[in-house]
């Protein structure tokens, strides 16, 4: 018989204890697991809904009007193609960056639409420490054009793909939308709002030639973080002049209703989930505690005993040591596998929540056996600082 | 052996003044005596045991054994010392409810860092020594209070230790039972075993070599 031994015949004498105290870490883990599965997959139809949404941020000329830009119309003021690609270098906290130049279009110029040079996605945060994005949205290739939906609707078989368009005088391709993931492409970009739904998208360079603008933009839209930046409540303001300041002679302007519905949506999940797993976790703590202490006082003489015979007090709190750690790994695999499955198992398409698929989340069971070490080690503490010291002299005295 | 010196022992209650349980005590104890400490309740007998033995330590004075003083230890050595040198056995056996009577014995020397097949031998030897051949898995709980108390002192004698103290060893047994716990120690300090005994027992106390007697922490002489 060795130390471990020795602590597994204790835990087999008293079961119910360690059940109850592996259960509790369990339930907490579960409820990490659980929560963070599915916020994980919230999180992640979120972000496609909100990406849809557009981006956030414009960063015009200053004197521009940005919000006739934002309502389609015709620019005058125009800044360097270069200043998308010193945005993407900086370290604002803002992601997709593309540049714009557009103009609407007549009818003799082929509309009615609105023609909009599009850059490539560039850059996001962190780019310039190697951590970047996947590109959202898509690329038009020079020559080519992709359609808005209204625009689609409004030109019928002449704007499916691989028709010819003529636009201010030019010749174009109509281009399918590649379709997210590798899935099947699509005539024209989804309806997303009255003015984006009647642009034409072409290569940058394409409408830079068509307006005599070559090197320009009007435009650069961004995704701006929406994290509180430095607990800073007016953290879209921060991030505006954090922008102003790395291009100078620019001016940025946030669309509020979208990165508010992303900050609100966002914290609203993570303040679910934090007041779920701090409450499991408090619980836990306290059960794992309790039943310790009782472990204690109830083998006090068994203690005095121990350090009789020659155990130190370390080799004590070892044998208690030994007993959380069985407690925090049985705790942590039976949560994760219990919250996991429980995650799996809902569906939230029944609440009316479409796109929302949880899946196996690794990375919750290291989360939840760091939780689990945590939960016992803080529970620990004071019994087994109490059974360290144990006074033999005191315990094992017949009175 | 033993050799204290001056040793005093105070406590100071939650409620009154001070107590002191010992007071200035000087004693010698030979290699292969077989010593009884007696004395009325509350004389200092257990205070004295447990002071060789390096669970209490001394207000005063100094306690050497067998060349180690260990008053003057870390409670980390004097466990070393203590899993090295000392078995003790009480007057309420203090068994391990969840280990059969050789496990039970085993953790003495599992306590000196010896957990093999050896040392469960050893263990098994010493209960058949003590009369418990048929007792080896059985947990305390199925024993009788002599049984109980026979494993308890193979415990102590497990680690083959310098010195063995024993705290009323008889206390809780019956007449017969507690004569066989006696012809035990007695027939372990013929084969050069050092014992200490503290006793409330005159009839105890006959069957070592040399009596003390306490009262009111001190040497009765």
């Amino acid at each position: 018989m060795n130390t471990f031994g020795l602590v597994l015949r204790e835990i087999g004498r008293r079961k119910a204890g360690f059940t109850l105290a592996c259960g509790a870490v369990a339930l907490a883990a579960a409820g990490v697991v659980f929560t963070q599965t599915l916020s994980t997959a919230f999180n992640d139809a979120l972000r496609r809904i909100t990406m849809q949404m557009g981006r956030n941020i414009a960063v015009v000329p200053t004197g521009a009007d940005a919000a006739a830009l934002a309502s389609g119309e015709s620019g005058s003021l125009t800044m360097d193609v270069a200043q998308v690609e010193k945005l993407a270098a900086s370290n604002v906290p803002a992601e997709h960056y593309m540049g714009k130049l557009q103009v609407r279009l007549t009818a003799e110029q082929g509309g009615p639409g609105i023609l909009t040079g599009i850059t490539a996605d560039v850059g996001s945060v962190g780019r310039a420490k190697g951590s970047p994005k996947s590109p959202m949205g898509f690329e038009v290739k020079p020559g080519e054009c992709v359609l808005g939906a209204a625009a689609a609707e409004r030109l019928g078989e002449k704007g499916k793909p691989g028709a010819r368009l003529t636009l201010m005088g030019r010749e174009f391709c109509v281009a399918a939308v590649p379709g997210k993931g590798g899935g099947k492409p699509r005539d024209c970009v989804p309806p997303v709002g009255p003015v984006d739904d009647l642009r034409i998208f072409v290569n940058i360079a394409d409408a830079q030639a068509l307006l005599g603008a070559p090197g320009k933009i009007h435009t650069i839209d961004a995704l701006g973080c929406v994290c509180p930046i430095g607990g800073s409540a007016n953290y879209l303001k921060d991030i505006e002049k954090q922008i102003e300041k790395t291009l100078p002679g620019t001016r940025a302007v946030t669309y509020v209703s979208i990165a508010s519905a992303r900050l609100t949506a966002r914290q609203g999940a993570e303040l679910t989930q934090q007041l779920t797993v701090g409450a499991l976790g408090l619980l836990a703590l306290l059960v794992v505690a309790f039943y310790l202490l009782a472990d204690v006082r109830e083998r006090r003489a068994e203690l005095g005993m121990f350090l009789a015979v020659g155990f130190s007090p370390g080799r004590l709190a070892a044998l208690f040591l030994m007993k959380l750690l069985l407690v925090a790994v049985i705790g942590a695999a039976l949560g994760f596998a219990v919250g996991t499955v429980g995650a799996l198992e809902i569906d939230p398409s029944r609440m009316g929540l479409v796109g929302i698929r949880p899946a196996v989340d690794w990375m919750t069971a290291v989360w939840a056996a760091a939780g689990a070490l945590g939960i016992s080690a803080l529970a620990g503490l004071l019994p087994i600082i109490s059974a360290a010291m144990t006074d033999p002299a005191d315990v094992l005295r017949v009175r | 052996m033993i050799s204290i010196k001056g040793l005093s022992r105070k406590f100071q209650p939650s409620r009154g003044g001070e107590v002191a349980a010992l007071a200035g005590i000087d004693l010698e104890v030979k290699s292969g005596e077989f010593a009884a400490l007696t004395g009325p309740s509350g004389s200092g007998k257990t205070t004295l045991l447990f002071s060789i033995g390096g669970l209490l330590t001394p207000t005063a004075g100094s306690v050497t054994v067998a060349g180690i003083e260990v008053s003057g230890l870390s409670a980390p050595a004097r466990a070393r010392w203590r899993a090295k040198n000392l078995g003790f056995v009480f007057q309420t056996f203090h068994l391990v409810p969840y280990l059969s009577a050789v496990e039970n014995v085993c953790l003495a020397p599992l306590a000196r860092g010896r957990a093999g097949a050896d040392a469960r031998k050893a263990a098994e030897e010493i209960l058949k020594r003590l009369g418990l051949a048929d007792r080896l898995d059985h947990l305390p709980g199925e024993l009788s209070a002599g049984e109980q108390q026979r494993v308890s002192l193979a415990r102590a004698l497990a680690n083959e230790p310098a010195v063995l103290l024993a705290d009323e060893p008889t206390g809780n047994l019956d007449g017969p039972r507690a004569a066989e716990i006696m012809d035990l120690l007695v027939e372990e300090n013929k084969r050069g075993q050092t014992i200490v005994l503290a006793t409330h027992s005159d009839q105890v106390a006959a069957r070592a070599g040399v009596r003390i007697r306490l009262d009111r922490g001190k040497l009765m002489l």
